[in-house]
Order: structure tokens, then sequence, then C-alpha cells
């Protein structure tokens, strides 16, 4: 297993949360917060140890399905240099290629055009069979959907060729906050077993705390140790780390005032590398 | 090219798309970039060779159309050229949002054969009946759209697709005991609308299975004096805009032919072109009716539907006299 910098992992969390809040804050319109900080620790992780974009022939993939976490992604690219300060700034912004949801562009690592919600996995299962196909068959793609997200039928479809085909290319991570537009998931349309979902359809499922990093590593070691298809539930809250939007579905779309602003970055900055 | 004529007479007779199994096999070489996926569509498509001789080009996601797009999408961007053969109402309707998003917005090589489209599902009925995937499909930014006339133009339009770069969704119309427009190789170019006759006044233009049904109605028209210019408008998207300018300069009346409703298709485009135009040619637009009759055989839902070359001829012959030309 990977022995962790968690002071390094928590500096690169910490500066994404920021890279959210001020990207999020400059283009002024309500933009999801809330599910892009959700998923932030997931995205270093991945991005640390996982994801090389530039390293196209031969690398693993990162599909977010989860299109409403487009601004942590671009948060992300930003702190891995994939993408400059003033690129980031742009984004949601009139004819910004960093637009609201992701937008199709491989060369820095969106491999995916995403915001509607639910077709992330299939877009995957083409990509691993194109690995096959190629001899490629080590190579990873690891897909982030959203909790609310799979309430979406095609993802049922996925799911189900995903096992019987035992993709073990595809690595899917839940960013499970167990909330969504409406409100809490339990009441909106409740998962019942998340453990059951997953292994109905023959893929192997591991629970993790998705803001902790040595939880997550375990998760990942034991997903990449595996010969099959599976998926890692991380159990995140929505809004995490500003104290104002943590589970507060109101910031799933929202805009932020000068005030709000300020004491979100305030909170940040005073997080000394312990969420 | 070469080709055995008789052989595709004989697949055309039991409807176009029984030649898409053929043109696939025969255009793939081992060691190119073609892939096919289809849902529990092989029998359909008619892919037992193609998958004999190609095991690993073949992916069969089962039922589920919209995963198969999806995944058409995902090989395409690794790149891979994918042919995605199924019923036509399952891969427009049912899967718009995966031609739009999954496939044309990220400008992928996908080519969507949307199979049995029109009436050609003869009496499995209004659920299966496909009249509206021209105007779906239509709105797409970056899908080319193209209506095949025949069985010989479809398999040699596959060929072309080998090679054509970017999403594509093509309409095979035409069923069970369907003629043959093209004798030889037409050489279609996609964006090019094909010439079948020129003449004057009136110009027919049709798309799909009417080509046929157009040709017949010139020779009825024949005995009225009347040499219409016929057209097999193949492309619907992108429009054949140079063609049309001079059709529309060079004709009094425009006639559109389509198994498809009215709304939105082969007539729609060409109306939004005239649209333009000054001095437009009046437009008799023709095609299936806005109406879910009860379902019935394929030559009986285009007898309920008007679609005959007697009943375009009758509205031919109404509409000079009403518009006195």
């Amino acid at each position: 297993m990977l022995i962790l910098n968690q002071q390094n992992l928590q500096q690169i969390a910490k500066s994404i949360r920021l890279n959210i809040i001020k990207s999020g804050f400059n283009c002024k319109a309500p933009t999801h917060y809330a599910s892009s900080l959700s998923c932030v620790e997931i995205l270093t992780y991945l991005y640390s140890y996982l994801i090389k974009p530039n390293n196209t022939s031969t690398a693993n993939k990162f599909i977010l399905s989860k299109g409403h976490a487009a601004l942590d992604l671009y948060s992300c690219l930003k702190e891995f240099n994939y993408i400059s300060q003033d690129e980031l700034m742009t984004y949601n912004l009139n004819g910004s290629h960093i637009s609201c949801q992701g937008t199709y562009n491989p060369k820095i690592g969106i491999e995916m055009s995403s915001g509607s919600l639910g077709m992330g996995l299939s877009f995957a299962i083409g990509k691993a069979l194109a690995f096959i196909k190629q001899h490629q068959e080590d190579r990873k793609i690891y897909v982030l959907l959203g909790n609310g997200e799979c309430n979406e039928g095609m993802t049922l479809e996925a799911l189900m060729f995903i096992g019987a085909h035992k993709l073990k290319q595809i690595c899917i991570i839940v960013d499970q906050n167990a909330m969504q537009l409406d409100g809490k998931s339990s009441t909106v349309l409740e998962i019942k077993s998340w453990q059951n979902l997953f292994s109905g359809f023959g893929i192997k499922a591991f629970e993790c705390e998705g803001h902790d990093f040595n939880s997550l590593n375990d998760a990942f070691t034991k997903a990449q140790n595996t010969d099959s298809p599976c998926a890692i539930i991380a159990n995140t809250t929505k809004g995490k780390g500003v104290s104002f939007m943590e589970n507060n579905n109101d910031w799933h779309h929202k805009l932020l005032t000068q005030d709000q602003y300020e004491e979100a970055i305030t909170q940040l900055e005073a997080q000394s590398y312990e969420l | 090219m070469n080709f055995n004529h008789q052989e595709l007479i004989e697949l055309t007779r039991l409807g176009p798309h029984a030649v898409v199994g053929k043109a696939l096999t025969e255009f793939t070489k081992p060691f190119d970039n073609t892939m096919v996926v289809c849902a529990d569509s092989i029998k359909l498509t008619n892919l037992y060779d193609f998958q004999e001789q190609f095991p690993d080009k073949i992916v069969n996601v089962g039922i589920a159309e919209q995963n198969m797009l999806g995944i058409a999408a995902g090989l395409a961007s690794e790149g891979f050229n994918v042919f995605a053969p199924g019923y036509a109402s399952f891969l427009s309707a049912r899967s718009f949002e995966m031609l739009k998003s999954s496939i044309s917005y990220m400008n992928l090589n996908v080519k969507v054969l949307g199979l049995l489209s029109g009436f050609a599902n003869n009496t499995m009925g209004n659920t299966h009946y496909c009249n509206d995937d021209l105007a779906i499909t239509r709105t797409i930014p970056n899908l080319t759209v193209i209506s095949p006339a025949d069985g010989v133009a479809l398999y040699t339009l596959i060929e072309q697709l080998k090679e054509f770069n970017g999403p594509c969704y093509i309409r095979v119309t035409g069923g069970i005991g369907s003629q043959l427009v093209y004798k030889d190789d037409p050489k279609l170019e996609i964006g090019k609308g094909k010439i079948l006759q020129e003449g004057d006044k009136i110009a027919i233009i049709a798309c799909g299975s009417m080509v046929y049904e157009a040709s017949r109605l010139c020779r009825g028209l024949k005995k009225y004096n009347l040499s219409p210019t016929l057209i097999d408008l193949h492309t619907i998207k992108p429009l054949d805009e140079e063609l049309l300018h001079n059709i529309c300069q060079n004709h009094r009346l425009i006639v559109t032919i389509e198994e498809h409703y009215v709304q939105g298709g082969l007539g729609s485009a060409i109306a939004e072109f005239r649209a333009k135009l000054k001095n437009a040619p009046h437009q008799l637009m023709l095609g299936a009716k806005n109406t879910y009759y009860p379902g019935g055989t394929y030559p009986y839902m285009l007898k309920v539907h008007e679609l005959t070359s007697q009943n375009f001829l009758e509205k031919i012959l109404q509409t000079i006299q009403e518009l006195e030309l």
C-alpha cells in the first residue's frame, strides 16, 4: 500500500477548495459549490497517484460522470498544472471553454462532455473495450458517479454490461453524499443497499470515508488488487469544508454574496491540514 | 465498385436493411479500426458472417440502445470507427440524448444505422414505426443525416462511411419486396443530391423508399404530358443548397415526398431553405399523416397514409389545377 504524504494531500485539497470558491465567486453566477466540495479528496487522491492526463498513450483515464462537480475537476486540473490560473478564472464566464458542465477536451484531461447524468459509465465501457482491443488490458478507467445520478436508468444498463463482461478496467467511485437537488436521497429515491446494487451485477464494492485519505487509500488499493470490476462507495458530506454549505441543499446551485465569499475563504484558510 | 448485383437484388427483396451485414462484412479488414456495436440486433442486421469473421470487432450490449450508443461513443473516442445498427425507432427517439450528448456534441466517429424506419416494421405497430427520426436527427449539430433510396445505395454508402469522419445517422427505409432504384453503383456523394431525371416546371424531391415510388410517379405523369425533374436527395443534412437553389430557380412547383411525417422531415428541411428565397416556387409536401392509425402490413400502411404513386399523382394534378400552373 502507498505511504501517503498526508500533509501534502491535505494542502492540495485545501488549495482546490479555495480554487472552487474563488473561481465560482468570480463568475458572479449561481453554481454547483456543494457537489464540487463533496469530492475534493477523491480527485486529490486520483490526480496525486492514478491519473496523469498528458500521458495519453498508456495512461489511466478519469471520467467525471457527475458533471455537476466540473468546478472541482477544473480546480484540481489547475492544482496539478494542466490548466493555468488565468484559464481557471474564466470558469462559467460567457463563451469560456471552462464551462459550468465539463466540455470534451481530452488534451487537458476532460475525457467526456458531461452534465446530463448517468452517461459516463457507458462511455467508460467503450474506452475499456478499446483498451482490450488494443492489448492494453492493464489501463484503468476511474468513473466518478454521484449518488443521485444513479437514479438514471442508463446507469443500470451499464452496470449490467460491466458485470457480465467482467470489465476489470473499470473502477466506479460513488460520491455518496446522500443528497440530490430535492433534498436527502433517502426521501427522494432511496437506494436500499449500495453493496447489493453492485454485487447483484457481479461488481465488487468497497466502502470508505471519502474525506479521509487513509480510508480512500485503503479502498483504492483493494480496488487495484481486484481482478474484477469494482466500485468504491465513498461516504462524503455535500458542501464539505464550508460550514454553511455542509449538508445544506440550498448550496446545490447558488450565488455567493460578498460576505459569504469572505466567510468561506476565512474558514478554508483557517483549516490547517485537518478537515 | 464490383458487386454481385443479383445477390444485392435478392437481399434488397428482404428489405434494404438486409444488405447492412453483407456490406459491413465485405468492407471490413482484419486490422482496420472498424467496430460494430448492436443491441440484440445481430439477427435483424444479418451480422452472422461478420461475427464469424471478426468476433473481436463486434459487441452485443443486449436490449439497451442508450448504453449501446454511449459505448459506441467511448470506442470512437479511442480511435475506432463505430457502426451502430439497430431499430430506427429505438436509436433515434429512445436514444436521442445519447445521439446528441455522447456522440454529436463530442463530434465522434459513430455511424448510427436506423433500420426498418418508416413503416417497414410491418405489423409491429406504432411503437415500431418510425416517422420522426429525420425530425429528431436533423436538429443535432455535427450530425450528418442520410436516407439512401435502396439496397444498392445503402451498400455503396457503407463503403464510403468507412472513410467518412464524423457522426452520421443513416435512415434505412423499405421492407420486404423492396425494389431497386439503382441498377449499378450510383456513385453517391454525401451532401450532394442526385438528379435522376431532368425535366421542367415540376421538381420532385424524394428520399429513401419514396425515391422508387417517385420514379413510378414520373412514369404516371408522362401520360399527362408532364416531365418533372426527379431528385434523390439522400443527404438531408447538410442540405445540398447549391442544387436546391438551381432547382428553385428553374421550376414552378416543388414536390417533396418522404415516408416520414411531413412535420420536421425532408419537406420541412426544403421549406426552411425556400423561406430564404425571393420568388420561391410553391411546395407540395407529401408524407405520412400525423396520426396513429391501427397497424398493418407495410403496403397497407403506405396506402392508409396515402404514400403510393397513385396518391401522389392525384395530389399533384389537383395542385397544378389549383395553382393554374
